[in-house]
């Protein structure tokens, strides 16, 4: 997998070296080392078993906005002077 | 002195950017990946130590369960590791954030809450209610544990964030009280100064135990759902 994955990204190197500067083919080895030695070992963590932790990141984030959202109105509103919570 | 209080507490910045993604990545560079067959020392020592903490943590789970041994042992390293850098003068601990601690527990409680209703979903509603309850006493029961099941990250978060502020606040507190006794009673600075060598010693315990609790909690909340 690892030698089909070099062969592949060698002959996409050579095609794309001869359009990019250094600096990005020093960024296609360090995708290709990345791909190499973390996505490979991990994708059966990432896709399988953590599942789960995925969903709950999710939710987490969504808390997370809905904070940062409220936070960001109720600011809005102080600085226009209104009051937070409407007079019933 | 009120802002030289709590300024520990604040996430140190540079030109305005945060620096608390560095600070979350140092630890990765004490953990280093032996890459020869016979490792060096320390390494010998950081393998030795995985090894123990993995068998003593994963010997309760089944095979469904064992899967988290990674997850589980990068938390307890992540948080001891930051938990005993914090220890250092001067230095930032992100444990002590309640955004960061809440941020590793909703997603980790409620992963293994989804586990359980995935695989054992039976299992997992029967949680709801003890064995044993009396018929009248069933609906206030069920109330009662799904109240306790919505409260467990927020404990996990609030147990580490308190007890590792609030020793960094004594220490600070404490080490102040010594610095202001020493031109006023040497010997009552002496005694506060061997207090403070203790409670750092209380500390550098307390920063371990608490990460083996947090994981220790997840992984019970994990044996449970699986």
């Amino acid at each position: 997998m690892c030698k089909i994955l070099d062969w592949t990204l060698g002959l996409k190197r050579i095609k794309i070296a001869q359009f990019l500067p250094s600096n990005g083919l020093k960024s296609m080895k360090m995708l290709q080392s990345l791909m190499k030695n973390v996505w490979i070992p991990m994708k059966p963590y990432y896709t399988k078993v953590y599942q789960e932790i995925w969903v709950g990141m999710g939710v987490m984030w969504y808390i997370m906005y809905k904070i940062r959202s409220a936070d960001k109105k109720s600011k809005a509103l102080k600085a226009s002077g209104a009051p937070a919570h409407g007079h019933h | 002195m009120n802002e030289n209080l709590f300024a520990p507490f604040i996430c140190p910045t540079i030109m305005g950017i945060s620096t608390l993604p560095i600070i979350m990545i140092f630890p990765c560079l004490i953990f280093t990946t032996p890459k020869r067959w016979l490792p060096n020392r320390i390494q010998m020592l950081q393998i030795w130590l995985i090894r123990l903490i993995t068998k003593q943590m994963m010997t309760m789970h089944n095979n469904l369960g064992r899967t988290w041994a990674l997850m589980l042992m990068t938390l307890i390293l992540f948080i001891a590791t930051t938990n005993l850098l914090g220890l250092l003068p001067y230095s930032f601990t992100p444990t002590t954030q309640l955004s960061m601690n809440i941020s590793m527990a909703i997603p980790l409680w409620m992963a293994t809450v989804l586990l359980g209703f995935r695989n054992k979903p039976k299992t997992s509603l029967a949680h709801f209610l003890p064995q044993g309850t009396p018929t009248l006493l069933i609906p206030m029961l069920i109330i009662i544990e799904t109240i306790s099941l919505f409260i467990q990250p927020l404990a996990l978060a609030v147990r580490l964030t308190a007890n590792i502020t609030a020793g960094h606040l004594l220490i600070h507190l404490i080490s102040s009280a010594a610095l202001a006794l020493v031109s006023i009673n040497i010997v009552l600075s002496s005694v506060t100064l061997i207090v403070l060598f203790l409670l750092t010693i209380l500390e550098l315990a307390v920063a371990m135990i608490q990460a083996y609790v947090f994981t220790l909690l997840v992984s019970l909340y994990l044996h449970n759902n699986t």
